[in-house]
């Protein structure tokens, strides 16, 4: 397994992770959280897939390639920013309804 | 000399044979850690199997290595991480002293464990963090360059993180959070020398004198500033004064987890750690030159006083055993800070002779706490009358901590003391005698007051609620068949004072731990 | 670097290990009383563990066997030295014994005997330093423990901790240049360094401290002032072969000619005996005074080994020669004595008291004599160490036989009767070795002859009339200055919890006005007055045209 690969693999595992906490925590903040970790995954692959085509006749590749780094950092600026958004969406809403989870009140 | 190192494997290869038994003692605590997060509460019989398993697993493992490293040959795992940067667990004679430490000291912890928390809620999910704990150890142990050390570093504190606060009540979270505080910081120290240190050499990869010699005329500034973030990055975990605040503090957690965090894993890491930056990283020589082990020395001669100091006040009884803990592990550091192959003998020696004594004491306070509900030391007279083995233990460690032969801290502070004349300063020797003085004051009175006073307490008998009994407590005259606390509780202590005993006594055999620590010497830092 | 040993490159010759038998059977008998059936007979062996020790000291030959497995390296051997002492321990140790016999019921009693006598028979038996160390832990702790509690022991544990370091660090200091452990090594170590007076000030300490010597002795006043009988014997035990043995071993006696050491020593001896002298003769009861004899006795030792060093070899021969076996007979003399004090009969006192006395006196003028004493210029130092030994014994006679003894003492009674019979015994083997020493000393003038026993006579008859006088004279505590000692230990810890607490205090305080201000200064929101400046027009104009002007200062000057 190349290197590349091995990273790859672990961002995808990563986005598994997010998507299982996504989908079996109820509670908002943990829901949050699990997206975050899905988008460190995210970043992890694409930093891992960033490498430039090798030069003719060349054997190893230059270097990395800057695009997919310039999209990772902007990547984690708007996961910030959505982040602060959705923690102060929850705490507007339990301010109001006194809960922290989504869904009817006849649920459980 | 055999070369215990090779960079030039290129980062993509195949993995050479002899790489599957570091990856194997990985996975002797990582697998079975990650399978008891999944098992029930009431699955006690898998759950003790597989602990008891892999502990006996590792044991074994190392024991195979360990033949191995005496032979000669060379156990080498490497991962790619990044472009010229691998995962790199190597193990050598070093390596290997810290990796019979850990494992045999995991396996008598797990007994422990297991009859500690005989009725407590959460055990799989102590278990399984206490396994992955042991693994971060061993992978400490076996790192073979800055990158992989940190990673394993990292990864101890978080699985010791959440076996501080197993117990969940307010001081177990006050006490995780102040440790998270300290580590995490020291974290982000450590991350910070590390990159600052690669950008400037190029290389993390450990080698025997350092591996900063070519750029320490150039940059002799930068290399003091990494090595102050170096050393407080893995000093908080070692816990030099002023950075130990979190250790008396982490107190509130059971038994075994005090046990395996002071004499195994959090403490030894760290103090293996400063044993690597020293040794492997700058060379001692090196940071001689650069005039760095001076204030190392120093900061390790103000913490053992101080650490002595401290203890001498406290009456809860683990606080006391952790402010021991504090000034004990600056041994380690006394010793690799006195530039001299005696001294460094003495600090290496150190960290398995304090890490048997020091769980030993550990133990036998979690006995006391556990069967008769102790927790202070003015409420442990009498006490050697009703639970005679534990205290026995006790006295063993005690006294050896105090540095009476023939127990083994006698030889380590022997060692440390004919290092520092070696090396011609006679400074390390008045601390010492000052440390042997007060670790006296702070453990004998505990000792005489377990066997001589009259208890204040009425104590439950020993082995009542099994059957028939009279109600007559356990006197001196008591058939030892009928223990005075679990069998579970009661064996691990006893083994490791044993240990202790035996280490000090046959302390010149083969294979005893200073002889180890003298081919550490001779093999790693090419001292004649 | 040792490889995996095989057996037969070991080199044992059976003989070789024989002396090691004496300190292992007492600790083989202890771990036998672990399980319960054992228990039982190693009760009735345990009086008697020290007979294989007696055994070796009278047949064994003389050997010599490095262990370098054991410990830093250990060697085990049987020298003459050794030979006297294990003796005169085994006979302590097996009248102790005999004395306890089924009071021994409860195990850990037992096995904290068994292993003090361990200790002290292994301690003879050392051929270096480290090991010795260790047998004296092993001969100390138990003992502190035997002695249950009793002020005296406490006192004898921190003086044995105290000890223990100052001894380790001259050991370290004498091995650093990687000089043998071994008590030859460190012999020559110590008469070539440079830091001489450190060092001897440390040994001399050191093993004073468990000797009982005089500014060192409190832990023996009152341990056997406190002790229980059985007890008296493995004390004196103590004394003799943990302390002044190791001055005979460690002082590079012959090699060296130190007059000023020697003066200093012989002054300290003196000095040491008159103080003996002040306290014993003010203790109340005849054993407290027969452990002030026993220090100013170890003064004496002190104040001879003193001359020997400020003389020539062939001088320091006979106080080599003599040395060991007069320990031996006054040890095993004082042992009698006390439990002689202890008989119910008043004629049993009379006589088992007054003839231990003797005994030590002899033998006391035999070390002297031999030890050159009989000349010199300061030979008045000596001649008053002996006086007051002379002194103490007398006293202690006298008073022994008038106060009463303990009701059920038979067995001490004979116990004394015993080892004062095999102090004689001793004493006769002793003299052929030593009596054509005496008959060919050099310096054979009437004076000096006759100077010692005069002076020790004199101090017979002195204490004698000082014992009967006693009645109108005050008691002192026994541990006479410990008094004061402790009272100062216990203020200077006070005040530093005291000093501790202010500074806990004051730190609070400080945090707690720090929290205040901190308080106040929030209260006032700083932060969002400062925002609200800033967010005004004017503010704001101001700012950019200064940043502005900044820019065009920056940019436009010549770069």
């Amino acid at each position: 397994m190349t290197q590349p690969v091995f990273w790859a693999l672990v961002g995808m595992a990563l986005v598994v992770i997010g998507l299982y906490g996504l989908i079996v925590h109820a509670h908002l903040l943990r829901k949050i959280l699990a997206l975050n970790v899905i988008s460190s995954g995210v970043f992890l692959v694409f930093i891992a897939l960033a490498r430039r085509a090798p030069r003719d006749g060349a054997a190893i590749s230059p270097g990395p390639d800057p695009v997919p780094q310039a999209m990772v950092l902007t990547g984690i600026v708007v996961a910030v920013a959505a982040t602060g958004l959705a923690v102060a969406l929850i705490v507007r809403l339990r301010a109001m309804t006194g809960r922290t989870t989504l869904g009817d009140e006849a649920d459980n | 000399m055999i070369p215990l190192f090779d960079t030039s494997v290129p980062p993509d290869a195949v993995l050479p044979p002899d790489a599957v038994l570091p990856l194997l003692v990985l996975a002797s605590s990582l697998v079975p850690g990650l399978v008891i997060f999944f098992l029930g509460e009431e699955r006690v019989r898998t759950r003790t199997l597989l602990n008891l398993g892999g502990a006996l697993t590792k044991l074994a493992l190392v024991g195979w290595m360990f033949r191995g490293v005496y032979e000669g040959q060379r156990y080498e795992a490497r991962l790619p991480l990044l472009d010229g940067l691998d995962l790199v667990l190597r193990v050598g004679s070093l390596s290997l002293l810290f990796l019979v430490l850990s494992a045999g000291l995991w396996l008598v912890t797990t007994v422990y464990a297991v009859g500690y928390l005989e009725r407590s809620p959460n055990r799989s999910r102590f278990f399984g963090f206490f396994s992955l704990c042991v693994t971060a150890t061993v992978g400490v142990a076996m790192s073979g360059n800055l990158l992989t050390f940190i990673l394993f570093f990292e990864l101890l504190t978080l699985t010791t993180y959440p076996l501080v606060v197993h117990r969940g009540t307010e001081a177990a979270r006050r006490a995780g959070l102040a440790y998270l505080a300290h580590t995490v910081f020291a974290g982000v120290m450590l991350l910070a020398g590390t990159v600052w240190l690669y950008t400037l050499t190029g290389t993390l990869t450990f080698a025997p004198r350092g591996f900063v010699s070519e750029i320490a005329d150039t940059h002799r500034g930068p290399l003091i500033a990494i090595f102050a973030l170096l050393i407080a990055g893995v000093g908080v975990k070692a816990a030099l004064v002023p950075l130990h605040g979190w250790l008396p503090l982490a107190m509130v957690a059971p038994a075994p987890v005090s046990a395996l965090l002071h004499a195994v894993a959090v403490v030894k890491a760290g103090a293996f750690g400063i044993v690597l930056i020293v040794y492997d990283v700058f060379g001692v020589e090196q940071a001689a030159e650069l005039g760095l082990t001076g204030p190392l020395a120093a900061v390790a001669a103000v913490t053992i006083i101080y650490g002595s100091l401290r203890a001498l006040f406290q009456d809860d009884l683990k606080r006391r055993l952790a402010f021991s803990t504090v000034s004990q592990v600056s041994y380690i550091v006394l010793g690799v800070a006195i530039v001299g192959p005696l001294a460094s003998v003495g600090g290496i020696v150190h960290l398995v002779h304090q890490g048997i004594m020091k769980i030993t004491l550990f133990f036998c306070a979690g006995n006391l706490a556990e069967t008769l509900g102790i927790h202070k030391v003015s409420e442990m007279n009498g006490v050697g009358r009703r639970m005679p083995w534990t205290m026995g233990a006790f006295s063993i460690a005690a006294l050896g901590m105090i540095g009476v032969p023939p127990i083994a801290g006698f030889v380590s502070k022997w060692y440390l003391g004919l290092g520092a004349l070696e090396a011609g300063v006679h400074w390390p020797l008045y601390v010492l005698t000052l440390s042997s003085l007060l670790n006296a004051a702070y453990f004998l009175p505990i000792l005489h007051a377990a066997w001589f006073c009259e208890p204040t307490t009425q104590w439950p008998a020993a082995g009542s609620g099994t059957g028939t009994e009279n109600g007559k407590p356990i006197g001196d005259s008591g058939r030892w068949l009928r223990p005075e606390t679990g069998w579970l509780l009661l064996l691990p202590p006893l083994v490791t004072a044993a240990l202790s005993l035996l280490i000090g006594l046959f302390a010149s055999s083969p294979f005893s731990p200073l002889e180890w620590s003298l081919l550490i010497a001779e093999r790693e830092f090419h001292y004649p | 670097m040792n490889a995996w040993p095989v057996v037969g490159d070991l080199g044992l010759e059976p003989m070789a290990w024989l002396p090691g038998l004496a300190p292992l059977w007492p600790l083989l008998l202890a771990a036998a009383l672990v399980p319960a059936a054992l228990r039982a007979p190693v009760l009735r062996l345990a009086p008697w563990a020290a007979l294989p020790a007696l055994l070796i000291a009278v047949l064994a030959p003389q050997t010599l066997q490095p262990l370098p497995w054991l410990l830093l390296g250990t060697t085990l051997q049987l020298d003459d030295a050794g030979r006297w002492l294990l003796a005169a321990l085994s006979l302590l140790w097996l009248a102790a014994g005999w004395i306890v016999a089924e009071r021994l019921r409860s195990p850990r009693r037992a096995a904290g005997f068994l292993v003090a006598m361990s200790g002290g028979l292994w301690l003879p038996l050392t051929g270096d330093l480290p090991s010795a160390l260790a047998a004296s832990t092993l001969a100390a702790y138990p003992l502190y423990g035997l002695l249950a509690g009793l002020h005296g022991g406490r006192v004898l544990l921190v003086s044995v901790v105290i000890a223990d370091l100052l001894i380790l660090e001259a050991l370290l200091l004498l091995a650093k240049d990687g000089a043998g452990l071994d008590f030859a090594s460190l012999r020559a170590a110590l008469a070539q360094t440079h830091e001489r007076n450190f060092l001897l000030a440390l040994v001399l300490i050191g093993f004073g401290a468990k000797a009982g010597a005089m500014g060192l002795h409190y832990w023996l006043a009152s341990a056997v002032a406190g002790a229980r009988a059985w007890l008296l014997a493995p004390l004196v035990g103590f004394v003799t072969a943990a302390g002044a043995l190791f001055w005979l071993r460690l002082l590079p006696l012959g090699d060296v000619q130190w007059p000023a050491v020697a003066a200093l020593m012989q002054w300290l001896a003196l000095a040491g005996g008159g103080w003996a002298v002040l306290a014993g003769l003010l203790q109340a009861t005849p054993r407290a005074s027969l452990a002030y004899a026993l220090s100013a006795l170890t003064m004496l030792w002190l104040g001879l080994l003193g001359l020997s060093l400020g003389r020539s070899a062939e001088a320091a021969a006979g106080m080599s020669a003599v040395f060991p076996p007069a320990l031996a007979l006054t040890g095993l003399a004082m042992a009698s004595a006390l439990l002689g004090s202890l008989a119910p009969a008043r004629a049993a006192r009379a006589v088992l008291v007054p003839l231990s006395a003797l005994l030590i006196s002899v033998t006391a003028l035999a070390a002297a004599l031999l030890a050159g004493a009989g000349a010199g210029d300061a030979r008045w130092l000596v001649l008053g160490a002996i006086a007051c030994v002379g002194v103490l014994l007398g006293a202690s006679a006298v008073a022994a036989v008038r106060v009463d003894g303990a009701s059920e003492a038979n067995r001490e009674t004979l116990a004394a009767a015993a080892l004062l019979a095999a102090g004689c015994v001793m004493a006769a083997f002793a003299s052929p070795a030593l009596s054509p020493m005496l008959a060919s000393l050099d310096e054979w003038r009437l004076d000096s002859v006759a100077a010692l026993p005069a002076a020790l006579l004199a101090g017979l008859v002195g204490g004698a009339i000082a014992g009967l006088a006693s009645a109108w004279l005050p008691r002192a505590p026994a541990g006479d200055l410990l008094v004061a000692l402790e009272r100062t230990v216990s203020l200077l810890v006070a005040a530093w919890e005291r000093f501790g607490a202010a500074l806990e205090r004051r730190r609070d305080r400080l945090y707690r006005s720090a929290g205040q201000a901190r308080v106040v200064v929030a209260r006032n929101h700083p932060a969002s007055a400062i925002e609200a400046l800033l967010r005004r027009w004017s503010t704001a104009t101001l700012l950019l045209l200064l940043a502005a002007a900044a820019a065009a200062l920056l940019l436009a000057s010549p770069s």
